[in-house]
């Protein structure tokens, strides 16, 4: 069940120059819910946490907050925290008062308030310190502190890891997955990292080319992928270019004659004969010692051993290429293997094929 | 929609006010070259065309100005390479000390070589006495004279701009060149000198252009050998206007062919340098080649900062006391106590102080206002700002002078005229034409490094543009501006190309006090003022120091 929206952005679209970088957004987000907002670099992600922040103004569409129309207000007077993607931590003010700035408290509440937004990211006692001499961890926990203290109505993190080294990242993900659960606030993260969005986010929005593709749990995105575009970017995936054969059936030709596998419909009304492209997981398939009547044969270009499963790159006859999950040692490279979907495996998804 | 209405209007207002300032004197006189009781007519112009002199004037400032490039060069990029690429003992004192003069007011430059190689002074005299010789061996006089005092005053832009240069390059690339087999030679050649050209192309320009505004060393060295500076104020004394108008107009559109050729080096240099990476690796000398470099360094230096020396010793020479004697017999006070007892001797220092402060605050509120109406703003009213910004810094202060002479001498307000000349505000104002450039472009400077996250982080976190301005750009301007401020004062404080051509004894500044100083063979008295300008520089450059590391 999701909950009654509480931030709803309907129909946003911003334009740069001749060029549409958001097209007719809408996306509505439950109170104290975390969405991540995940794309390519370009994709609008930025712009879109942008137009929240309102440092940029929508050419069409609204944003509501709580019912209250955001886009009209200067962003002094939106009530929107923000952590930036390299911080903005103001460099000739210390980390007490880098968290004081959006505070109009008397001083001794200011000061209390400090401490306990301070404490509240694990930096207790950090006031005096400067902001030049912490490490990347801390100022992100101090820019989080700074954006958290003056009790925000909305939350936006840009990129919010992106600027650690790889090492910390994982340990600051879950440490700001913790507490962004514990203040409960609404939350709306941009990234470009698939693993980020899944761990950090509650729902997921796909963005790609300025359009809004999917929103789901990270569930849904990966096993019933609405678009070729989330298909392709979230997981990993083939691409096999068939003919609808009705009743959810494609034809492959690989070269070797007629194959038909079996896969989930997406678009409305498919007709028989029409293109379509299959988007098969590394996982659904499986390599088979003998030719099947829905085998595709080829031979093992690239094997990838990534620990709990092997990728197993595999050329078909007629040059396509499709990705195989198996055990380490179900194949040598240069092997002539044939492929066939795994029983147990959820579906390939069937796309229309879009005119080139 | 009305926040960015109000900030072209101030945009507006600024440019007109800018342009009333920067542009319309240099018009008002243009037109006036072009201007006779009949109308319009080029019979001034055919005038100055007629007289080879002009002509000889106009060709000796071109390649007195070329060979000051050439001599600066030679002198600052060996000095670059050596402070930036090599290690030795002293190196951090010394390569701040070889930095010295760009913040020496350029008088001062010139009476302390005066003081030095002048026909009495210390190294004339030491030489003189070492061979036991009659005369003097040698007359600081002439274009040798000149070209001397360039190299001197010139060499740190080349000096800068090569350490700048060196210290941003991407260590890689050296590396990369050795791990292709190119030897330092040759990687010399091909890698560091190529990447180098844009930084010093730009100095190349700067120098020329310095050198081409230079007057107080043609002035007191040149004689008879008049370049355009000299000539221009030679006509305007003389009190031959429409010369002194076109030969003004002249000069200024030569600065302005080195400011457009400036601009284009400049976009290119952004171009090559974007590059970021390893850090070039300082070469550790050892043996004999770190005692040899670092000798010739400390040398260098003590060159540099001889002249320093001998103004503060020969503030302290009482007048008419040292005749024959290859050192001063006698040193005392006296100087400095005529100087700080006497009213009318403190009358200089009381005038350039307060004409100096008053320009560097209207200066400083101006610059700073152009340049974040500017920024904000954008687009071509932006441009226009920017470029009223850098106008003065390109135009030698010799066109001002004239210019403001020239506009401010009728009283004709619905021209945007008024009669100052002879009044105390005549110099406040050229002062600050001559200082815009250098609080606004300080100001645009700092304002381009600043992160624009960190003005939309105080805006999300509810400061309005007040108090953003307060809190966060101003404090975070700060250095670049004072820097900018500081030098805008020096330069107020020392200023002689303007003042010799606008002052009146009421106002007269320091620079003609040490002037007039000369002339009564009071060196004393001058050196004492010159040591005052050369400590407010030192000071100056201090901040300016402080500011760069920002």
């Amino acid at each position: 069940m999701t909950p009654p929206p509480f931030l709803v952005l309907d129909g946003l679209s911003k334009r740069f120059g001749g060029h549409t970088v958001l097209d007719g957004v809408a996306l509505a987000v439950g109170r104290g819910e975390v969405l991540a907002l995940l794309g390519p670099s370009g994709s609008g992600k930025t712009t879109l946490l942008r137009l929240l922040a309102g440092f940029e103004t929508p050419d069409a569409g609204r944003i509501l907050v709580d019912g209250e129309r955001l886009d009209p207000l200067p962003p002094a007077r939106r009530n929107v925290g923000m952590v930036f993607q390299h911080y903005a931590l103001f460099p000739h003010l210390s980390v007490g008062e880098n968290v004081a700035f959006g505070l109009r408290l008397p001083r001794a509440e200011a000061a209390a308030r400090v401490a306990a937004a301070l404490a509240s990211v694990d930096l207790p006692g950090f006031e005096d310190r400067r902001v030049g001499e912490i490490s990347g961890g801390q100022q992100q926990r101090v820019a989080l502190a700074r954006a958290l203290a003056p009790e925000p109505r909305l939350l936006l993190l840009d990129e919010p890891l992106s600027n650690l080294d790889p090492s910390l990242r994982e340990r600051t993900r879950r440490e700001l997955r913790r507490a962004l659960a514990r203040v409960g606030i609404t939350t709306v993260l941009v990234t470009h990292e698939q693993e980020e969005a899944f761990h950090l986010g509650d729902r997921v929005a796909v963005l790609g080319g300025g359009r809004l593709h999917q929103v789901g749990t990270p569930e849904e995105l990966y096993e019933r992928p609405a678009t070729r575009f989330v298909a392709g970017f979230v997981g990993r995936a083939s691409v096999l270019p068939g003919t609808f054969a009705g009743a959810e059936r494609v034809r492959i030709e690989a070269g070797e004659g007629e194959v038909f596998w079996v896969g989930e419909e997406t678009a409305e009304g498919l007709a028989p004969g029409e293109a379509v492209e299959l988007l098969v997981r590394p996982e659904s398939l499986e390599l088979r010692p003998a030719r099947g009547p829905d085998a595709l044969s080829g031979r093992v270009v690239e094997r990838r051993y990534a620990g709990q499963g092997t990728y197993y790159t595999v050329a078909l006859a007629n040059g396509w290429e499709v990705e195989v999950l198996s055990g380490p040692h179900a194949a040598a490279a240069g092997e002539t293997v044939h492929v066939g979907p795994r029983a147990d495996a959820s579906l390939p998804r069937i796309f229309r094929r879009e005119a080139a | 929609m009305t926040r960015r209405r109000a900030l072209t209007l101030a945009a507006a207002a600024l440019a007109v006010l800018l342009a009333w300032l920067v542009g319309w004197p240099l018009l008002v006189t243009f037109g006036e070259a072009l201007g006779g009781p009949g109308g319009w007519t080029l019979a001034h112009l055919r005038a100055f065309a007629a007289r080879p002199d002009e002509w000889l004037a106009l060709w000796r400032s071109l390649w007195t100005s070329a060979a000051s490039v050439a001599l600066a060069a030679a002198v600052g990029v060996p000095l670059g390479f050596a402070f930036e690429r090599a290690d030795f003992p002293g190196r951090r004192f010394l390569g701040a000390a070889a930095a010295l003069p760009v913040a020496l007011p350029p008088l001062v430059g010139v009476i302390a070589f005066l003081f030095l190689f002048g026909e009495s002074g210390f190294a004339t005299r030491a030489v003189q006495a070492a061979l036991g010789l009659a005369a003097p061996p040698w007359r600081l006089a002439g274009p040798g004279a000149i070209l001397l005092v360039h190299t001197y005053s010139f060499y740190v832009f080349f000096y800068l701009f090569t350490r700048a240069a060196l210290a941003r390059m991407d260590g890689s690339l050296l590396e990369a060149a050795a791990s292709l087999g190119a030897g330092r030679l040759r990687t010399l050649w091909h890698v560091t000198l190529p990447l180098l050209r844009p930084a010093l192309s730009t100095a190349a320009l700067l120098t020329f252009m310095t050198a081409l505004a230079s007057f107080s060393a043609p002035y007191l060295f040149g004689g008879s050998f008049r370049v355009m500076t000299t000539q221009i104020v030679a006509s305007k004394l003389n009190g031959d206007d429409a010369l002194a108008q076109v030969e003004t107009v002249t000069l200024a559109a030569l600065a302005l062919l080195g400011l457009a050729a400036m601009r284009r080096a400049d976009r290119r240099a952004e171009r090559v340098t974007g590059t970021r990476g390893v850090p070039p690796r300082r070469r550790r000398l050892a043996g004999p080649a770190r005692w040899a470099v670092g000798g010739l360094a400390v040398l260098a230096a003590a060159f540099l900062l001889l002249p320093h020396a001998v103004l503060v010793l020969l503030s302290f020479v009482p007048p008419f006391t040292w005749t024959a004697e290859p050192f001063p017999p006698v040193l005392d006070l006296g100087n400095w106590r005529t100087l700080f007892s006497s009213a009318e001797r403190l009358r200089p220092i009381a005038n350039s102080l307060w004409m100096a402060t008053a320009a560097t605050a209207a200066a400083l509120a101006l610059g700073l206002a152009a340049a974040l109406v500017a920024r904000r703003r954008g687009g071509r009213l932006a441009t226009l700002l920017e470029g009223l910004l850098a106008v003065p810094w390109a135009l030698p202060g010799t066109v001002f002078a004239v210019a403001l002479a020239v506009a401010m001498s009728v009283n004709a307000p619905w021209q945007g005229r008024f009669l100052l000349i002879g009044t105390p505000l005549i110099l406040p104002l050229a002062y600050l034409v001559r200082g815009l450039p250098l609080t606004g472009r300080a100001a645009l400077a700092g304002l381009r490094q600043l992160d624009p996250a960190l003005e939309e982080a105080a805006a999300s976190l509810g400061a309005g543009t007040f108090r953003r301005l307060r809190r966060i750009t101003l404090p975070l301007l700060r250095p670049a501006v004072a820097a900018g401020a500081a030098l805008a004062f020096v330069t107020a404080l020392g200023d002689f190309v303007t003042s010799i051509v606008l002052y009146t004894f009421e106002t007269r500044p320091i620079a003609i006090e040490i002037l007039s100083g000369l002339r009564l063979q009071e060196l004393g008295l001058a050196a004492a003022y010159g040591v005052l300008l050369m400590a407010a520089s030192a000071g100056a450059f201090a901040l300016r120091g402080e500011g760069r590391e920002l």
